[in-house]
């Protein structure tokens, strides 16, 4: 009997306790410029609501480190489903950075002109709605993280935004 | 004579003794002889008859014996008064029935079907198979087990339709069983069950009309003296997923029924371990949506999402004992307080989250489609199980002891035959 209760009691302090829900914030998008923007969703039992942090840094994982140290709670990525990135980014620069992120291969890449604006624009979207799931709805094929790791010379839409987000076609990232 | 059984019986205050016309004197347990019997039956025939040498012709009386002294404790214990007379000894049957009358089934009741149940009487609960099954090939073979008590067991099966093997088998086991007491069928079914398994292996039931279907089945019976439940086996897991009723309705209906409490199965065993797996360590695999509600009802807890299962899952057993073990009349409060007052007062007071009330209600009330209380607490020990396995890896954990589960239930066997799938 002491067994089982020490058994149990063990199982309670190391268990994955520190990992539920309760204590991360749902990151769903990602903006890749000279900041590193996320939109995410704090949920709330009545009214969950969506916010942005952003933050700057000599390289990308200095951002990304900066913007951890920013969040209140710690980010869950399991549910980013868009990467928007500015069009000047390198391709090994950003292949680089997701590796050390490890994101899904699902998460599908956009590039961007006007960032900021689109941001604005998503954050009262969100968090259902993301760039790719616009482009997606007017039946505009987009590319994942797969599709572009496993193809260098792939293209990808390009959105930018005057006054709506606008598809203004599709472009390879820059070498 | 009397003073030596008053020896033998340990001077016991219940042992009285009347001395009658011509040194005859009658000798019995008044707790459990019955006293009109006695003065009616017995003594008026005796002083009728008492010139008569040969007593026992003369008592109307189907149960008498003639004995030896070191007889005597056995005969007295079983409510047999002894006539000692020209230094002979006659046990004659007096046995006052301190048993219930034949009343309805409180652990398995069914809207359809026979109502009637076993009760303390061992003879009864015979008679009650008896009723139902008027064929000479009903064989009832009755040991005698328990140092102490002497409680009789009587295995009973269908000559005709028993596996011989098998039988042969449990009689070896009922003779093997070195015990010094027996109360009830529940230490016969604790010695058949002594490899370890969580679930049980043998049907207890309290229904006459079970346990007839079962006979017919080839299977074997035990009915113990003074239990009300009967003791059938072999019996498989996938049977506990049967239910008394069964057999009385449409069938159609009853393999839809039988689906439905496979589903309750799987839910009562995974439903509180999937919950902790998704919302800690498989977050991954739940839409978006489902996710920001679960995460939106839980985020004001104090606790881990793990010890707000562990908590109320131990909660909700708590209450089940408690309701189990009160009169049936505060039963109901009991259910009022615990489950509608506490889980409401709960989730007000930030304690538990809605969702989590409602997988440990789900999970409940699952596990309450099975009849078999051994079946209903192994399942209980299996969902523990399950909880820590998903409190360590989430779903790989589930997983794993899923596989556990499966190795375990197969390597499992009653009398010879494969537990899990029921093959001999």
């Amino acid at each position: 009997m002491k067994k089982i209760i020490l058994i149990m009691i063990i199982t309670i302090l190391i268990t994955g306790c520190t990992n539920d829900i309760n204590n991360e914030i749902i990151v769903t998008s990602l903006y890749i410029d000279n900041n590193l923007t996320c939109i995410y969703i704090v949920p709330n039992e009545k009214d969950s609501y969506v916010d942005t942090i952003s933050s700057q840094g000599n390289n990308y994982k200095d951002m990304y480190d900066n913007l951890n140290n920013q969040a209140s709670q710690k980010l869950y990525f399991d549910h980013l489903t868009t990467i928007i990135i500015n069009e000047n980014i390198k391709y090994d620069d950003l292949i680089n950075f997701l590796n050390i992120i490890n994101i899904k291969d699902n998460v599908n890449i956009v590039l961007a002109k006007n960032i900021p604006d689109i941001i604005n624009k998503y954050k009262q979207l969100a968090p259902f709605t993301t760039p790719s799931t616009t482009l997606k709805s007017k039946k505009i094929k987009t590319i994942t993280y797969k599709e572009l790791k496993q193809n260098k010379n792939i293209y990808l839409p390009i959105i930018t935004y005057k006054q709506d987000v606008i598809f203004v076609g599709y472009k390879k990232m820059q070498s | 004579m009397i003073e030596q059984i008053k020896k033998l019986m340990h001077n016991t205050s219940d042992l009285k003794i009347r001395t009658l016309k011509n040194n005859i004197n009658i000798i019995y347990l008044e707790s459990i002889t019955n006293s009109l019997t006695i003065s009616d039956v017995l003594i008026k025939n005796i002083i009728n008859n008492y010139e008569h040498n040969d007593l026992k012709n003369f008592i109307p009386n189907v149960n008498t014996i003639e004995i030896q002294i070191k007889d005597t404790p056995y005969y007295l214990t079983c409510g047999f008064a002894i006539v000692i007379y020209n230094n002979k000894l006659l046990a004659i049957e007096t046995r006052l029935y301190l048993d219930r009358s034949i009343s309805e089934s409180s652990g398995e009741t069914v809207i359809r079907g026979p109502k009637d149940s076993f009760n303390e009487n061992y003879l009864n609960n015979i008679g009650l198979i008896r009723k139902r099954i008027k064929n000479e090939e009903l064989t009832i073979n009755t040991y005698t087990i328990g140092k102490q008590t002497n409680t009789n067991v009587s295995i009973i099966y269908m000559n005709n339709l028993v596996d011989k093997n098998k039988l042969k088998m449990l009689e070896q086991k009922i003779k093997n069983i070195k015990i010094d007491s027996i109360i009830d069928s529940g230490y016969i079914r604790k010695s058949l069950n002594q490899e370890f398994c969580t679930f049980p292996k043998v049907l207890s039931t309290e229904r006459p009309d079970l346990t007839c279907i079962n006979l017919l089945k080839g299977r074997i019976a035990i009915i113990v003296e003074n239990s009300p439940f009967a003791l059938i086996l072999p019996f498989s897991f996938f049977e506990f997923f049967n239910n008394p009723e069964d057999k009385y309705e449409l069938t159609i209906n009853s393999i839809f029924t039988k689906i439905i409490r496979f589903f309750a199965f799987i839910i009562t065993l995974y439903t509180p371990a999937m919950y902790i797996a998704v919302t800690t360590y498989n977050k991954d695999i739940i839409p978006l949506q489902l996710l920001i509600s679960l995460s939106g009802q839980v985020r004001m807890l104090p606790f881990s999402i793990i010890v707000e299962i562990l908590t109320l899952v131990t909660l909700f057993e708590i209450l089940r004992e408690g309701d189990i073990r009160v009169p049936s009349k505060m039963g109901s409060s009991l259910s009022i307080v615990g489950g509608l007052i506490l889980g409401d007062a709960a989730v007000s007071a930030g304690i538990a989250s809605p969702i989590a009330v409602i997988i440990v209600a789900i999970t409940s009330i699952s596990s309450l489609l099975f009849s078999d209380i051994d079946f209903i607490n192994g399942l209980r020990t299996w969902r523990y199980i399950f909880i820590f396995a998903s409190s360590f890896l989430g779903i790989t954990g589930i997983f794993i002891t899923s596989i556990i589960l499966f190795i375990h239930l197969n390597s499992l066997s009653t009398l010879k035959s494969n537990y899990f799938w029921g093959i001999k």
